[in-house]
């Protein structure tokens, strides 16, 4: 098929998904609580000083040094992408301020929660948390996100974590992700960025695995299907 | 005024439909035509060229959502028009950018899809987007249905341009397995 002829069978996709397209997103929610968001960071950040020491070298594979002692190692990967969810979605809603709350504490999340067909369990949630993207899955359940090549493991708090970063070719964008898991699920972020910007992403992202581990309950049990 | 309210106009052959339509929906369909057509005069003509073909197409036709009618109408003839502008040469603007992205997901080889395999391909190409998360398929849909530049996609939805590259690369690959895996060779 052509290039010309795809672009015009897309012109044809669901038009209620094209009238919500061109609304945008709302960060309404986001906005108003920025102020919020951040005294409440400044003071994590005074309280438990996790503020990192610097990459320790400028050699792949970049090194993030936390101040507990803790070093994240991240590794250059050839190649991670998304595939598609091998499961069932029942239903898929917004995750609830409360349910926020209770999981990720003070951390500033706008998310989706999915439920698996048949059992309603909760299996994914993917959305952003602290300008990260975030994506949650039940360890069972394939990620959505398929990673190539070798990662590095490093642990927080002797929670083992694997990190590490891929650069587009055709772009020069740096993407940097983390992921570890807690009870029966597996957490992971990622940031991207211009290449030259890969030791703070690495920073940051190493910073935001941190802030989870350390702070957050990450109970993700709390999330219930409304028919459960 | 109220959308059904337009439509009406149209049904009675009221030529006020047109002033109305223009008044509510014609920055609308001039960002479409502008985010595919270089140049403002051809923008316009095609803009002038939508009420057109609202007028001689409602009746029969009594669209439900008139926003998205007059869209379609407006990105069709803006394409027509940069096809015939680029027949022999390459090339220009935003959507030569979003052509290019897009050629990653088809073989360029001459299509041999009759109108029941578009009719599937599309409601897969559906299926997949109620897969995404609403901002991806939002994402999605401004870049590959509105022609969106990418430095506005990022405005819209407070990203980084960085992001929103990202973001479609992995959902162009997404969508090129998930169209693969259910059949569809393009």
């Amino acid at each position: 098929m052509k290039k010309e002829e795809f672009f015009d069978i897309l012109g044809e996709v669901d038009e209620q998904k094209v009238i919500e397209a061109n609304k945008g997103v709302s960060k309404k929610k986001k906005v108003e609580k920025a102020w919020l968001k951040w005294g409440i960071l400044a003071a994590c950040f005074c309280i438990v000083i996790v503020s990192v020491i610097g990459i320790s070298t400028k050699k792949q594979p970049l090194i993030v040094t936390l101040e507990n002692g803790d070093e994240i190692n991240f590794s250059t990967i050839s190649e991670f992408y998304l595939y598609n969810l091998a499961i069932s979605i029942v239903d898929r809603r917004d995750l609830s301020e409360t349910e926020a709350s209770a999981i990720f504490e003070t951390c500033d999340i706008e998310a989706y929660v999915s439920f698996e067909e048949g059992s309603n369990e909760f299996i994914m949630l993917d959305g952003a948390i602290d300008g990260f993207d975030i994506e949650v899955n039940r360890k069972d359940i394939p990620s959505c996100i398929v990673i190539e090549g070798e990662e590095s493991i490093s642990y927080i708090n002797n929670i083992p974590l694997t990190t590490g970063y891929d650069i587009i070719k055709s772009n020069g964008i740096a993407v940097v992700y983390g992921e570890f898991e807690i009870g029966n699920y597996r957490v992971h972020i990622e940031t991207a960025g211009d290449k030259s910007e890969l030791e703070t992403l690495c920073n940051e992202v190493a910073k935001e695995l941190y802030k989870l581990i350390e702070n957050a309950s990450l109970d993700f049990e709390v999330i219930k299907h409304s028919n459960s | 005024m109220e959308d059904k309210d337009i439509v009406n106009l149209y049904l009675q052959r009221n030529k006020v439909a047109i002033k109305e339509t223009a008044l509510k929906y014609g920055n609308y369909c001039k960002a479409i035509a502008k985010n595919i057509l270089v140049s403002n005069e051809d923008a316009e003509e095609c803009v002038n060229d939508t009420y057109l073909h609202t007028w001689n197409s409602i009746p029969p036709h009594e669209p439900k959502i008139l926003s998205t009618y007059l869209g379609k109408i407006t990105r069709r003839l803006s394409f027509d028009k940069f096809r015939y502008n680029n027949a022999d040469k390459r090339g220009g603007g935003e959507i030569s950018l979003v052509l290019e992205e897009l050629s990653e997901c088809v073989s360029g080889n001459e299509s041999v899809e009759n109108e029941l395999n578009k009719h599937l391909l599309i409601q897969e190409i559906n299926n997949f987007l109620d897969t995404l998360s609403q901002e991806n398929c939002n994402i999605f849909l401004c870049r590959y249905w509105y022609a969106m530049p990418v430095t506005d996609i990022a405005k819209r939805f407070k990203i980084t341009e960085n992001n929103v590259s990202v973001t479609l690369n992995r959902t162009r690959n997404k969508l090129k397995v998930y169209l693969t895996e259910r059949g569809f060779e393009l």
